[in-house]
Formats: structure tokens, C-alpha cells, sequence
């Protein structure tokens, strides 16, 4: 009897640990967010072969993107004890998203003149902090939790380096431990499905897409929950989930922000486009960057040294 | 271009027929001799014609001889697709001739043309494969395969990829359930469901 009701007490708590998940995620910049079975989670191994074939222009480039990374088998593996997952999506307008410019920018590996890229490298950039968010407080609230965000993360954080620490150098290791995270896509998990299911409107977008092409882009994050307890332990030993362990030498790209404006020009980026986009187009979403970095750090002045080390903003 | 919207569910087998002998005709359009759709039930697997041990280092690249994948068993990826569709290209004679260099072009180019339009069209997962080593194709000047080397890209994303023949696949039975027996050509397979 009493251990039934410790049992329910602690549906309850988890209830409401997992509503509170929810509502953070919409608080930092997610449009929809929902709690999902574990089991919902869907694996295909068809997944990283649309990354390899024919290879993405970042497949092979960073830690976590196949051929690297961490295998739908071995990542099934590590989630096998968790029981939850808070599902969340950040709208992106199809103008970004779909811009002609960013397929050939991509490839090229350069920003475009019209800092179409920048825009939509604002979004990666939440879904990344929501997911860390999330990832802090279900740590708050007792529970293991393990964040995975969309896209490669080299472009999110490290776009001006021109390789991937953890790749060549393991002593070193990951530039960003704090923020970078596999995709759910490197991970083998079918998004568009999944997304799908969510009855989230899903539409696929691919280098040949134009804006007119699709109502609204998206880009999706998963945060697994679970409890604390033996059997998550032991799929992830170090608690660490699927976080790069090995830590990071200081190497700051920009020494400060006049040196990264110095960059961006260089690389032909205008600022005045950067302002129109920051200050006009996607206001909401760069002051939500701003503020998530704060709840991050803690601190105003926290948050502007994360401003000035990932390479998009 | 019409870009469909994710369905959650099983497809439906009537539209899938339909798509696939729409997908026949794109490639016939661009430049294939015949194309037709195939069942992957129990796909023929077989040992290659070029051991991968004989390819000399500087002829390898990501893709070939044998796809490096050490993560991925592309074995049980292949095997989860129902339905595909083959298209055949008239290669030149010859090893070194630049004919079959322009005809296994044709086939890397249509492999991705059918794939992006299944892609577009509501199989997001649709795969193509071509034929011949990429290398033969895209860099064939250069010294090296640029992927091999960690950390660095492939010099053609979105262009080159693997073949039939470097993922195991019986290419003469499979060419052979299209009816298409005999030598001279070459074998492009999109999987699209």
C-alpha cells in the first residue's frame, strides 16, 4: 500500500515536473512543445543514410554528424531507460528557410550577402538553448535528462573554424561541451514521422525549395526524460548523455566583438543587413536568443560572452 | 514546385503505385533508356566484380569501393524499403572511355533528380544509388578523395554518392527482375518507400 503510493506520488510529481518542462520550452522560444511516450521516439535507420547519401555538405565535418557520431544502435542503447521526452518544434518562416541564397551559401561555406543564413542560424540557435534549458531544469527537478537539436551543430557554433575540434583533436576535444548536441536526425531518429505524429504540419525542405514552395519551415529538438534511477544510470553511466565529455581548452574565435565584426566583414557579411534582420525581420527571436543565453548564464555578462563566441550571432 | 506535406501514417498503395510510375517517366524524361518499378522483397545481395582489396588507395574514396559507413549497417537500412524504381543508361565500351564517364554522369544526375522529386513528394527517406566509383566521375583529377580525411567534406555533397554495386547489391538480378538481361548498360536504383 505505502509503496503504491509512493508510486502515484511519483506520477504526480513527474506530471507536473513534465508540464512545467513544456511550458519552459514554450517560454524560450519554442511554437509547440508536448510530452511524449519514449516509445514514440522513432528510429529508422534509413535516417543517417539521407545524411551520407549523397554526403550533406557538413556530413563527415563535425563530431556528431554521420559518418561520426553516435549510431541509431548505440543511441537507442543509452535511452533505454528513460520513460519520457518533451517533443518541441521552433517555427521558421519559409523566406529564411528557404532562401535561395543559403543552399549555394552552405555549400560554399560562406555567409550570404543579404544575411539569410544569420537569420536562420538564429532559430538553430534556440532550438540548441531550449534544449540545454530543459535539459538544466529536468536536473533541477530530480529527473535525467538527455537534449537533442537539428542540424549539425560545427555551423551553429563553430561556422568561422574550419574544422571540428573533437574531430581532430581528442585531447581538446569539443569547443562548445555546454551547448553542442547530436541532431535527432544524426541519431537515427525519423523527425518528419515523429513530427508528423505530433500532428505538427511538417513540410520537407531541401536546396532546390523556394519560399513560395511551403507555408512555414520548422526545426524540431527532443529532451528524453527520465527518473533517476538505476536503470538510466546504467544505459549512461556518466550522466552525461549524449553531451561531448571531454572538456574544452579556452579557444575563443573573436577576441572581442569589434574583432568579430572585423570577421563577419571580412567574409562579407553586412551589418547592416545583420541589424534589419536582428533589429526588424526576426526581433522576437534574436531578444529570445538574448534572454535564453541570460537564464543560461545567469547573467548579463554571461550571456554577451556567449553572444560573442557562437559564430552566428 | 509542389512540395507535399508529411503524412503520419502507412502511405497509401494506390498513390505509392502512381508516384512510382510517375518517377518512370521522370527518368525516361531525363535521359534514361527505360526505367520500371520493382518490389524490394528479399533485394539479392552479391560479392563485387572489384574486390574492394584490389582498389588501390588513391582510386578510393568515401564511396567506393565499399561505402565507409562504420557506423551504419546498410544492409538492414536497404532491406527496410518496399518499393523502388530502376532506370537503365546505354554506357560507352571500354573502361577508360569518356562516353562511359558521360553515361554514369547521366546516372548519378537522374539518380538525384528521382530522388529529390521522391523526397519533395512525400518520401522523405528516398534513397538513390548510381554507378561506378564517384570518383570516376567528379574527381577524377584530383589526387585524393578529400572525404577520407577527417573532419574535411566531401568535394561534391549533395552530387556524388554511393553505387549499387559499392552497397553489395546483385545489380544483374535486379536488372534482371526488369526484364533487362545482357551487358552494355548501366543500373541506377531509387528506393523510395
Amino acid at each position: 500500500m505505502a509503496a503504491k503510493k509512493a508510486t502515484e506520488k511519483r506520477h504526480l510529481k513527474n506530471g507536473e515536473a513534465l508540464r512545467e518542462l513544456v511550458g519552459l520550452a514554450l517560454e524560450c522560444g519554442a511554437g509547440e512543445a508536448q510530452v511524449i511516450d519514449a516509445g514514440d521516439v522513432r528510429f529508422d535507420p534509413r535516417v543517417r543514410l539521407k545524411c551520407l547519401i549523397p554526403p550533406c555538405y557538413m556530413s563527415g565535418q563535425c563530431g556528431h554528424c554521420p559518418p561520426h557520431g553516435f549510431s541509431m544502435e548505440e543511441t537507442q542503447k543509452r535511452l533505454s531507460g528513460y520513460s519520457h521526452a518533451v517533443f518541441f518544434r521552433v517555427p521558421v518562416d519559409s523566406c529564411f528557410i528557404a532562401s535561395p541564397l543559403i543552399s549555394e551559401a552552405l555549400i560554399e561555406h560562406r555567409m550570404d550577402d543579404r544575411s539569410d543564413l544569420w537569420g536562420v542560424g538564429l532559430s538553430y540557435v534556440l532550438v540548441v538553448q531550449i534544449a540545454v534549458l530543459l535539459e538544466k531544469k529536468a536536473a533541477e527537478l530530480g529527473l535525467r535528462a538527455t537534449g537533442f537539436t537539428a542540424g549539425d551543430c560545427k555551423d551553429i557554433l563553430c561556422f568561422f573554424h574550419s574544422h571540428c575540434m573533437a574531430l581532430i583533436s581528442q585531447k581538446k576535444g569539443c569547443r562548445h561541451p555546454d551547448l553542442a548536441r547530436p541532431s535527432m536526425e544524426s541519431c537515427g531518429m525519423d523527425v518528419f514521422t515523429m513530427a508528423a505524429r505530433a500532428g505538427w504540419e511538417t513540410y520537407p525542405i531541401g536546396g532546390t525549395c523556394r519560399p513560395g514552395d511551403v507555408p512555414q519551415g520548422a526545426l524540431m529538438g527532443l529532451v528524453m526524460l527520465g527518473e533517476d534511477n538505476d536503470a538510466v544510470r546504467k544505459a549512461s553511466p556518466t550522466g552525461q548523455g549524449l553531451r561531448p565529455t571531454v572538456a574544452a581548452l579556452p579557444d575563443p574565435p573573436f577576441k572581442g566583438f569589434s574583432h568579430k565584426m572585423k570577421v563577419y566583414r571580412e567574409k562579407h557579411i553586412s551589418l547592416p543587413n545583420m541589424l534589419r534582420i536582428a533589429l526588424w525581420t526576426r526581433r522576437r527571436a534574436f531578444l529570445r536568443v538574448m534572454k535564453n543565453f541570460r537564464r543560461m548564464e545567469g547573467s548579463w555578462s554571461g550571456a554577451l560572452k556567449q553572444m560573442k563566441n557562437v559564430q552566428y550571432l | 514546385m509542389k512540395v507535399a506535406c508529411i503524412e503520419s501514417g502507412p502511405k497509401n498503395r494506390e498513390k505509392t503505385k502512381t508516384f512510382l510510375k510517375e518517377l518512370c517517366e521522370l527518368a525516361v524524361n531525363e535521359g534514361a533508356d527505360a526505367a520500371g518499378e520493382i518490389s524490394c522483397q528479399a533485394l539479392p545481395f552479391a560479392d563485387q566484380d572489384e574486390k574492394p582489396s584490389e582498389v588501390l588507395p588513391e582510386k578510393r574514396s568515401r564511396h567506393w569501393p565499399e561505402p565507409v559507413y562504420p557506423k551504419d549497417d546498410l544492409k538492414l537500412a536497404l532491406q527496410k524499403f518496399r518499393h523502388a524504381v530502376i532506370f537503365r543508361v546505354e554506357s560507352g565500351k571500354g573502361g577508360g572511355d569518356p562516353g562511359r564517364c558521360e553515361a554514369l554522369l547521366k546516372v548519378y544526375t537522374i539518380a538525384s533528380k528521382l530522388e529529390s522529386a521522391g523526397f519533395y513528394g512525400g518520401y522523405h527517406l528516398a534513397l538513390g544509388l548510381a554507378a561506378g566509383s564517384c570518383r570516376e566521375v567528379f574527381c577524377g583529377k584530383e589526387e585524393k578523395c578529400q572525404a577520407l580525411k577527417n573532419g574535411s567534406p566531401c568535394r561534391h555533397p549533395l552530387r556524388a554518392r554511393v553505387s549499387m554495386e559499392a552497397c553489395g547489391l546483385d545489380v544483374r538480378e535486379i536488372a534482371a527482375r526488369a526484364g533487362w538481361t545482357g551487358e552494355g548498360f548501366l543500373v541506377g536504383m531509387v528506393f523510395v518507400d
